[in-house]
């Protein structure tokens, strides 16, 4: 999916890049190209511990207000860990148990955006989804 | 959020040491299902997961290991998408190779006199470097 990304990149990030001559949009492409839950979760031997993970998931902002977290994480544990760790513990092969992840994944994203609509409306919060609004 | 699902990764509730982003970068990237599917799961938009890994990759981190856990993270990225462009490509001679010099050697001090990437005069060392690189390129299109 192309999309236009719109970041401001510090002189710290262009300097890197010009010593070590990478382009810049290369660098963020590989970005993007690693973060893969569906492979983490399945131990994928390019990130078997997670390393590429970290960043998006433990100090990247979301847009979610403080107050729905709790109501968004006891829908995560009863719609994607339950059902990710019956596939988790059927012992497929990794190939395998990445694509029924993924599924899994990819099922669960229209009802977190459907229940975060829900609860901006019912709180009446002002914040955005992604895949709704951004 | 998720990260309570994975008890291995451990919520950060404050990123350290935010460097302003100045250059502005409008650019078209292809976005795969898995990186879609992840900022959905977490309502991180695609801006913010992207410009977090750029405000965090420093000319520091590179040659010294800070043990900071977010500058950590995205160097651990920028050093692995390195390490294969080597591998492929092999070393580049950098393009103002001369003007990085000093610099580097500048940053080599800070470093070994432990003062980190958050300090003043590294900062300024960054600033100066970008804006000599940036006369020298001036001058080439003159």
């Amino acid at each position: 999916m192309e999309t236009q990304i719109n970041i401001k990149i510090s002189y710290d990030f262009e300097l890197i890049c010009m010593v070590f001559s990478l382009n810049t949009v290369d660098v963020l492409q590989d970005y993007v190209n690693r973060i893969s839950l569906p492979k983490h979760l399945s131990n994928h031997p390019d990130d078997p511990s997670g390393e590429d993970l970290e960043l998006i998931l433990c100090s990247t902002k979301t847009q979610d207000p403080k107050v729905i977290d709790k109501k968004i994480v006891k829908f995560l544990k009863k719609e994607f860990k339950q059902e990710s760790a019956k596939i988790l513990n059927q012992g497929l092969e990794q190939p395998e148990t990445e694509a029924l992840l993924r599924k899994v994944i990819k099922n669960c994203c229209p009802a977190i955006i459907k229940l975060r609509q829900d609860l901006r409306k019912q709180l009446a919060l002002d914040f955005k989804i992604v895949g709704d609004d951004n | 959020m998720v990260c309570q699902l994975k008890p291995d990764f451990i919520m950060q509730e404050n990123r350290i040491n935010i460097p302003q982003g100045i250059i502005p970068l409008s650019i078209k990237l292809n976005l795969t299902e898995d990186f879609v599917n992840i900022c959905q799961l977490m309502n991180i938009s695609f801006d913010e997961a992207l410009q977090t890994y750029a405000d965090h990759i420093k000319v520091y981190n590179q040659l010294f290991n800070e043990h900071k856990g977010v500058d950590a993270q995205a160097m651990h990225i920028f050093k692995k998408f390195q390490k294969s462009c080597i591998s492929k490509q092999g070393l580049k001679v950098a393009v103002y190779s001369q003007l990085h010099v000093n610099p580097i050697k500048e940053i080599l001090k800070l470093g070994r006199a432990k003062k980190g990437s958050e300090c003043a005069e590294y900062e300024s060392i960054i600033k100066q470097w970008y804006h000599t690189i940036m006369k020298a390129k001036d001058g080439d299109s003159n």
